[in-house]
């Protein structure tokens, strides 16, 4: 599958900026707005086939700071131009608080504007061979007698801006991978389903051949006799 | 709840010919649109501290083949969403969308919204009146709960009809209570109006902090009167969850004996999601099939299994397709547990029970359906002694396997089926969803104790 273009910034967090800004701009006031994109895909196999999941989102979040007091407002790309308002409502309402203002720059970090770009849709055959080679050492690890009773794999990216009236301006990238697996196994102690979770920074570093050897232990080993 | 669906269905006409469009001969599917507006406040024993509000809008679709499916999500729930994830589907699915690209429209201009939520200044007075009234004297006490009060409204579009599923708005509140003696957690959930919820609130945070009794109860084997809010949590774990239909019809103990008697007779549990007083309750589940009542259960025999469209094989889904999040694929899931009343006083169980222990909130709970194992976590229990009510015991599990406890339910239940409060948000296999149930008290024998290590 070739991956589409990411495009290009729209320029909506630009555009909030000054809106934020000319909001709150007296003394003792401050903000902090932040915007996250995403894309992530899961594959899901279980006894009635596979499941593909495939999502991008996108977000951005404000606080307002006024005289101790903070709120904070959260909304889809869509609902953007309600946030300063609802931020602003709840204002009043908060208590407060000695030390509350918006971060500030961070010692050896630069206030260059980070333009935020869509992250680029995952691999989905290399997430597919992880849910491969994971059936493949249950096989072996449970020598026949546990079987897959679900197994998903997730793979995502996302990427961040955070900008603060006191100066901040920071973009960042992370990325997760995840492979969740239910498993089911007979033994002389009667049947046991057993889940089992792995998360890594990236789906190379998944430990699939340890977690299925892990899950087959889990429901046929007479130690896990008791399920729950 | 009702059925208004708001702006998620202005462009209804359009999206269902978009919905039909993608999908190709032997193709099921639907659009699932979903608007969530979240209000939070964290509280502490000293009252409400900092809201925060969070409105959060996707489009979904999904497309099943010979029990392949796809699911493509996006942010936003407007026409272009919708466009965009049905493009990508139809892209996925080697298949051409017949509708041409349309340009982006311009984003919203930037001016001052109207009033969004008139009721949230009174809310957050309702609220902190509530937290007042349940905690008058906090000394010695440390409390840390997230109250959320959310609305979803949700609409599912085949490629026949544009259908509202209908708005849920619940409250919410979870978190912890420290005192000296230990901690405690704290869950609550109601799907009442605002008013009915926020004094129900009231009433289970000024239960929640009454101080907590030393006395544990002995493990081993015991006989136990389950209160009828604890109750419900009882049949969720035992009845609801082995017949959720997951792995096929050996999935569980209870789907691998349909047709048995594995309760006493008189005994019906129902899962029904059009109790709309309930939180678990809709109008139509998240793949557009009507919400309908179920029996699970039917004079003691197992009578049915929950089915979403993809479990649910050549016949229909019974309407149990939910799921928390139009990112998720829907599942098979409870929606509302009800087992109908019986003739017993609770006094007159207790009585029947003579040595055991009277069970009023269980925190959690836990079911494995394959090895037929459950756990409930218990946060509030009495002892029963000589047929009366006596001390008050710390927290401990109580476990059991189901068949051997729907075996040991007496056959006698309380005479008043009530929702129950602390059966809030189910969780089962990632997938958080509100549920909810009413039922009697009930009396079941034989299941252990053991002393919580948590």
């Amino acid at each position: 599958m070739s991956a589409p273009a990411s495009p290009p910034d729209d320029g909506l967090f630009e555009r909030l900026v000054p809106a934020i800004r000319a909001d709150a701009m007296g003394p003792g006031q401050g903000w902090e707005l932040y915007e996250r994109r995403g894309a992530g895909l899961e594959l899901t196999e279980d006894d009635e086939g596979l499941r593909i999941t495939e999502s991008r989102e996108r977000g951005l979040a404000l606080r307002l700071f006024k005289a101790g007091r903070c709120a904070f407002a959260a909304a889809g790309a869509a609902g953007t131009h309600e946030l300063l308002e609802q931020a602003r409502q709840m204002l009043p309402r908060a208590r407060t608080r000695r030390g509350v203002r918006p971060p500030s720059l961070s010692p050896g970090e630069s206030a260059d504007p980070h333009s935020l770009r869509d992250p680029a849709p995952p691999d989905e055959a290399a997430a597919f061979e992880l849910l491969t080679a994971f059936r493949r050492t249950l096989t072996a690890a449970g020598g026949g007698a546990v079987q897959i009773r679900e197994a998903s794999v997730s793979v995502g990216e996302r990427r961040d801006r955070l900008a603060s009236s006191g100066g901040r301006d920071a973009g960042w990238e992370s990325r997760a991978a995840t492979l969740v697996a239910t498993v089911v196994g007979r033994s002389a102690a009667g049947r046991y389903a057993a889940r089992v979770v792995a998360t890594a920074a990236r789906a190379e570093d998944l430990p699939v051949a340890r977690l299925a050897r892990h899950a087959a232990d889990r429901v046929l080993l007479p130690l896990t006799g008791r399920a729950l | 709840m009702n059925a208004r669906a708001h702006d998620l269905g202005k462009d209804s006409d359009d999206a269902i010919r978009l919905v039909a469009g993608m999908l190709r001969r032997g193709e099921t599917g639907e659009a699932l649109r979903e608007r969530r507006r979240v209000a939070i406040w964290s509280a502490s024993e000293t009252g409400l501290h900092s809201p925060a509000r969070i409105e959060e809008r996707g489009t979904a679709v999904r497309i099943r083949r010979d029990g392949q499916s796809l699911l493509i999500a996006r942010s936003g729930n407007g026409p272009e969403a919708l466009r965009d994830a049905v493009r990508e589907a139809a892209r996925r699915g080697g298949g051409a969308p017949f509708f041409k690209a349309v340009r982006r429209p311009p984003d919203a201009p930037f001016t001052p919204a109207p009033e969004l939520h008139p009721e949230s200044e009174v809310a957050s007075a309702a609220l902190a009146t509530a937290l007042a009234r349940a905690i008058p004297d906090p000394r010695g006490l440390s409390l840390s709960v997230q109250i959320s009060r959310i609305v979803l409204e949700r609409a599912v579009i085949t490629p026949r009809a544009f259908l509202p599923c209908g708005d849920a708005t619940r409250l919410e509140a979870s978190g912890v209570i420290n005192r000296p003696e230990g901690t405690r957690t704290f869950a609550f959930q109601s799907s009442s109006p605002f008013e009915a919820a926020v004094l129900a609130l009231t009433s289970a945070l000024a239960e929640a902090i009454r101080p907590a009794p030393r006395v544990s109860p002995a493990e081993g084997e015991i006989d136990v009167v389950f209160s009828p809010s604890a109750s419900a949590v009882f049949w969720h774990e035992v009845v609801g969850h082995p017949l959720e239909a997951a792995g096929g019809e050996g999935g569980s103990v209870l789907a691998r004996v349909l047709d048995a008697a594995v309760g006493p007779a008189g005994l019906d549990v129902v899962d029904d999601a059009t109790r709309a007083d309930l939180p678990g309750g809709y109008v139509v589940d998240d793949e557009g099939m009507a919400a309908r009542p179920v029996a699970l259960l039917r004079d003691g025999r197992v009578a049915g299994v929950l089915t979403d469209r993809r479990s649910s094989g050549r016949a229909d889904s019974n309407g149990h397709g939910r799921t928390p999040d139009y990112r998720r694929p829907p599942r098979a899931r409870m929606s509302n547990l009800i087992v109908p009343p019986g003739r017993s006083s609770v006094a007159e169980l207790v009585e029947r029970c003579g040595e055991g222990l009277y069970v009023t909130h269980i925190s959690a709970g836990a079911a494995d359906p394959e090895s037929g194992r459950f756990v409930l976590f218990v946060d509030g229990a009495e002892m029963i002694r000589r047929g009366r009510l006596a001390a008050a015991l710390t927290p401990f599990a109580l476990s059991g396997e189901i068949l051997s406890a729907l075996g040991h339910v007496d056959p006698n239940r309380g005479n008043q089926s009530l929702p129950a409060l602390g059966l809030s948000v189910c969780i089962k296999g990632g997938d958080a969803l509100p549920v909810g149930g009413s039922a009697p008290a009930v009396l079941v024998r034989k299941l252990k104790v053991r002393v919580s290590k948590r």
